[in-house]
This record gives C-alpha cells, structure tokens and sequence, in this order.
C-alpha cells in the first residue's frame, strides 16, 4: 500500500487513467479478434468447412453400401475450390490450435449433434485436398490421434510443420470420413498503425485527465491549505469559490467560518484590551492612594495584593493575546535563540546547557518560542539547579526542557496546561507564578503547528518536550 | 539645578493625574497635571518644563502621537506609561522616542526614581559635553556626533536616533572595548536595577544594530556577549 499515490489528484488521475487504459485494451483486443476471425472465414477455410458439410450429410443420407462409388465419383470431379500451394508461413502453436477449433466448431454448427468431428494437424501432405475418404472405424473413438470436443491436438512431424489439416467426420450411423483441407493461412493482422492510434488517443486522454482532474483537486487543496493556516492561528485571504458545486459550497462554508472566527477574536481581543485598560486604571488608582495609608503593614498588604492582581491581568492577557498575535514567522537560527536565552538566565545565575543542535534554521516566531522557552526554562530553574535542553533535529526539531528535579505526580502532567492550575504542592505565590506559563507555552506550540507535553523522568526529573514541525517549510 | 524641576503629567484620569503630582509635589518637584494632548501643547506654550510623564492611552490623540510629535521638535525627557503592559506596547514607547516607559499600575516611588534618574542624565548631559574633550566617537564606517546628537555614515548619510538609541550607543562607545553589562545600562540609561525579563534594553540593542546594518554582510559592530553584555567589536577612537 505503500507505492499507492498518496494524493488526491493522483488517486483520481491514475483511477481514471486505469479504467480508461483498460477499456481501450480490451476493445481493441476485441476488434482484433474479431478482425481476425472475419479473415479466417472469408478466406478458403469457409469453402471448406461448407463442402465437408454438404459431402458428409449427403454421403450419410446413401445407403452406406453405396457410399464407396459415391466417394469414386466425388474424386473424378473434385470441388472447385482453388488452393494455392504456395509456401505458408508457420504458425504459432497457439494459432494453429485456434485455427483447427474454430474449424471443428464451425463443422459442428453446420453438421448438428448426430456428427462427429475431430480435427487433427496432418501428418503428411496429400494433394487431394477436399476430397473424402471413406474408412470403417477401425477402433474405438479417442485411440486415435484425433480429439473429439476437448482441445484440438496437432503433433509436428519432421521439421516442417505441416500445413494441411485432416477432419473426420464421424457419420450418425457409425462410420468415419476423413477429409484433408489445407490448414487456413492466419487472418490478415490489423494494420500496425492501430497501437500507435491507441497510444496518441491514451495520451490524450491522459492529457485532458490531468487538467480536469487537478480542475477538481485544486481548490481542494487551496482550502487544505488555507484550513492549515487558519488552525495555525494565521489569517488566509478568501479563497475563490471555483470548481465543483460540493467544493464551491465547503469553500463557502470555509470562508464564512474564517470570516465568524476571526470577529470573534479581533472583538475578544479588542474587549480584552479595554478590560485591561479599564482594570488597570483604578489599580492605578488604588495604588497612588495606598502610598498615603500611614500604617506600613497596612500599606505592604495592599501592595501585595495589588501586585498579585495585576500579575494575574498581565498572565490572562498574554494567554488571550498568544492566540492571535500579529508577529510574522521568519527563518531562525534556534541555536542562537537558545545561546540568547542561556545568557539571560545565566545573568539570573542559572547554568542551562545546551545539547545538540538544529541542522537548519527553522521557520516562527521568535518572540514567541523565546517566551516559550522562557516559561519553561524558568519551570525548570525552580526545580533543579542546571536546567538542560537537548535538541534532536529531523523531520520535526524536538526541544526538551529536562530538570532533575522533583517531577510532578503522573495525573498532573496534563491538568497543569490548564490555566490557573497549580500542582498542590507549588500552591503559593513564591514558587507558583501566576499558574498561566504552561498555557501560554502551550499555546505557542500549537500556534506553530506543533505539540508540548511533559514526561517524567527516570528516575527523578521532569522534562518537557516541544515539537516544531518543520513540514511547512519544504 | 537651582530650581525645583518642573513635571508635567498627562493623564486622562483626574484622579490619577491629581494624586500623582501631588505625591510628587511631596516629593520635591513641581508637578502640573493635564488631561489630553490640546492642554499639554498648551501648558509646553506657557511654561518650561524638565520632563514629561505622559499617559499612552489618551482620548482623541494618543500619548505615542504626542510623544512623535515632541520628538520632532525637542529633547524634553518624556516617561511613557502604559496600561498595556504588553511588552510590544511598551517597546513603541521607546521606538517613538520615549526615555523610559512604566506599566500600570505602577509603584509611584519606582516612577519617582526613574524621574530623578533621567533628570540627572539630562543636567549631566546638558553641563557636561562642552567641557569634555570629546566631541565624536569613530568606529567601524561610522561617526557619532554628540555635539549635533546624531550618527553619520562613511558616506556622510545621517541616520537618525532617539534619544535612548543615543544615549545607549554613546554609553557603548565611551566604554569600548570594555563588555557592558545589561546592569550597567540599566543604571546608566534607566536609573534602575536590572530585571532578567525586562527586554526593554535588548529591544533598543537590536534596533540600533538595525540601524547599523545597512547591508545583509555588514557586520555586527554590537556584539552580544553571552552572559555579559554587549560591547562594541571594532576599534573605537574619540575625537
């Protein structure tokens, strides 16, 4: 199933390609033979076969004693059928089976079920061609070299293959007569040209196929493309409603669903700004009024808070806003992020190493993979002294963050992508964070078309592993 | 400075704008507070003023389009604030030409400290390139002028800085070829301690190096020192 064409449009062009070609093979493997039959039976062959016919039905009608003198007659006035002894070629053996069936089938047509006819090659040649023979049978039928009703059966005899048939015709009453005709020369062959004729109409028919078939595939791999744009969070122009009326209408449906997604975003995000604006100016406020409280502790408290409440605006808004950022992808050289990203964690006093390395620059966004990373990296420092990211290129490039620290229970590795959630043991503000970096890591991700998990490791550590598919780019 | 030095604050909240001069009335300064874009030109008219705290978000006409239009014609420190808070938001601050930028809700006393830090930048600067001897950093194909506050290519094409871009570059060069921390330019050019996840000096860095690249194989004269800082990777003579 391999070797099967994997698209559409070459699914349906060699479908149609096949069942095109093999019509066209087997009419014209049908008018052949029927070209071929019509030259056998206007030929002598037809001659023959009507005066065996007529000899042996009117030789069974005579009283068998008077058969002999018949016969007698016959030869002093033989039928007119002229025969050109001039050389013949040789035949396949499977023509010359075809022949001597079609000769024993068109003698029992003629002759009906009370005769019986077997045709044999010759083994030698006779000059009284047409001419019948009249024999007791000498034993039973089947011991001789002929066939009766099975597979016509010809011996070749010497080196020359002979070119006269021998027919006997078993009478009702139970005697044979044998005649000799002369094996019929093949039927004209249909003129060369036909094949060439077939292969330029084949090829032109595969010509208008390939148009017609990729006329029909065409928009259906626009919208494959634009769908894949879309579900990376980008923004496809609307795509032309063309082609058949099925893909004219799962164009049209695309386009609208594009149209309704995108206004739900840009008014979620324009409500999101306003809401951040709108919360952050009585903060604002609250804040200039708190620094005039006279009691200190009072005054910290109210700080704390404020701060906590305005980390969890600024977590909520960066998570909305990973969904529909407007930074253009460009080609990256990850290492030079990662050595960027290794330098401000080490101004942190933090040592990240570095494993391995990208075969080729990669196509994101770099602002947001960075934070990505950020967010990971950070997750990582919390737990362990050297966070390590070790990276395999290949069809994807895998990132994965790995630390050896305490890891989290396995029925967490999932829920802590949720937003606001919290592994139970990290549930305060010192190590938490705002309980929003993994969903917008996250979110990073899957706006590149890629994926990220956590694993734990063995035996102790926790790492996760970004996937950045590279397929886009080829 | 012999005066109290004079703040403006641009703020479409009364109550904001009210509080905030008042906190830093308190504090040592002369505070003005206006409400959109017309009475900020109109108080800039009237009187002189050391810096501006200006909101971004403003009705009618925005803080950032205030702000390009100062730039156009003045040196005035301004500080941006911004209830964005989003990162990108706050480096448009700087791209038009802002000399630092705060999120909302702020700490008033940070805000503070960031006033009396570019306050102190600009009498320094303001007293100080006269005396010295330095006139002109060169480096590489390229010359910064201090005196008319610009940087000039080997073909005598003038690219434009704002004044953190220029102050940034000044600092790189004075220092050469020593590497400059992210902390030193955070104290230098924001009167702060450095925080790892503020970009804001990053951003700068990379827009100047921008500038500097005129063509792709131009190479990086701001070479980035991983761990450390940034340093200026050609020789540097002052002049």
């Amino acid at each position: 199933m391999r070797r099967m064409p994997d698209s559409l449009f070459s699914r349906l062009l060699l479908a149609l390609l096949g069942v095109i070609g093999l019509t066209i093979v087997i009419a014209g493997t049908l008018i052949v033979q029927e070209r071929r039959e019509l030259a056998f039976w206007a030929g002598e062959a037809s001659s023959f076969v009507a005066v065996i016919a007529e000899t042996s039905a009117s030789l069974a009608e005579m009283p068998p004693a008077d058969r002999d003198a018949a016969v007698e007659a016959l030869r002093e006035e033989p039928p007119s059928i002229e025969v050109e002894f001039q050389r013949r070629p040789e035949q396949s053996p499977d023509r010359v089976r075809t022949v001597l069936a079609a000769y024993r089938r068109a003698l029992e047509r003629r002759l009906g079920p009370d005769y019986d006819v077997a045709v044999a090659l010759a083994d030698r040649e006779a000059i009284d061609v047409g001419i019948p023979v009249v024999r007791e049978r000498s034993g039973p039928r089947g011991a001789d070299r002929f066939e009766r009703g099975g597979p016509d059966r010809f011996e070749r005899r010497g080196r020359r293959q002979p070119r006269q048939v021998d027919v006997r015709i078993g009478l009702p009453d139970g005697s044979d007569l044998d005649f000799r005709a002369p094996l019929p020369r093949p039927g004209q062959a249909p003129p060369g040209s036909i094949f060439p004729q077939l292969a330029v109409l084949t090829l032109a028919l595969g010509v208008v196929l390939f148009f017609m078939t990729r006329t029909i595939t065409r928009p259906l791999s626009r919208l494959a493309d634009a769908a894949e744009t879309v579900g990376r969070g980008g923004r496809a122009a609307p795509l032309p409603e063309v082609g058949a009326r099925e893909v004219r209408e799962a164009t049209r449906a695309f386009n609208a669903m594009q149209e309704r997604l995108h206004r739900y975003l840009d008014s979620r995000t324009s409500v999101l700004a306003a809401m951040s604006h709108d919360l952050r100016t009585p903060l604002t406020r609250i804040r200039l009024r708190v620094e005039s409280l006279a009691d200190e502790s009072v005054r910290e408290r109210f700080i704390a808070d404020l701060d906590e409440m305005n980390r969890m605006i600024s977590g909520a808004l960066s998570l909305f806003r990973g969904l529909n950022d407007d930074e253009a992808e460009i080609s990256c050289d990850i290492a030079e992020l990662l050595d960027e990203l290794r330098g401000e964690f080490a101004e942190m006093g933090v040592t990240v190493e570095i494993e391995g390395g990208a075969l080729r620059p990669i196509r994101i966004k770099p602002l947001a993979i960075k934070r990505c990373l950020t967010n990971l990296l950070s997750n990582a420092a919390k737990f362990a002294d050297k966070p390590r990211i070790v990276i395999d290129d290949g069809p994807e490039l895998v990132i994965r963050v790995c630390d050896d620290g305490p890891g989290i229970p396995d029925v967490d590795l999932e829920r802590v992508f949720e937003p606001f959630y919290r592994v139970e043991s990290s549930r305060n503000v010192e190590t938490g964070g705002t309980g929003l970096g993994l969903s917008i890591a996250r979110d990073i991700a899957q706006a590149h078309g890629g994926s990220l998990v956590l694993r734990n490791r063995s035996p102790h550590g926790l790492e996760a592993i970004l996937t950045l598919p590279r397929a886009a780019e080829a | 400075m012999d005066r109290e030095p004079n703040i403006l604050v641009v703020d479409d909240d009364r109550e904001i704008r009210t509080m905030l001069s008042e906190y830093l009335e308190k504090n040592g300064l002369n505070a003005t507070a206006v409400g959109d874009a017309d009475s900020t030109r109109r108080a800039l008219r009237e009187a002189d003023y050391d810096l501006i705290v200006l909101d971004l978000m403003l009705p009618h006409e925005s803080g950032l389009e205030i702000c390009r239009d100062l730039r156009a014609r003045s040196d005035i420190p301004i500080i941006m604030l911004t209830a964005l808070g989003d990162e990108v938001d706050r480096i448009v601050g700087l791209e038009v030409g802002a000399d630092d930028y705060m999120a909302k809700p702020f700490n008033p006393r940070e805000l503070l400290g960031r006033i009396r830090a570019v306050l102190r930048r600009t009498t320094r600067e303001r007293s100080a390139p006269a005396s010295e001897a330095v006139r002109e950093y060169r480096f590489g194909d390229w010359t910064l002028d201090l005196k008319a506050r610009d940087l000039k290519s080997a073909d005598n094409e003038t690219v434009e800085l704002t004044g953190a871009e220029f102050r940034l570059m000044e600092f790189l060069l004075e220092r050469a070829p020593q590497v400059v921390t992210r902390r030193d330019l955070m104290r230098e050019l924001r009167g702060r301690e450095h925080d790892p996840f503020d970009r804001s000096i990053d951003v700068q860095v990379s827009r100047l190096r921008q500038k500097l690249k005129r063509r792709d194989d131009d190479p990086q004269l701001i070479k980035t020192v991983y761990g450390e800082g940034y340093v200026v990777g050609v020789p540097v003579t002052a002049g």
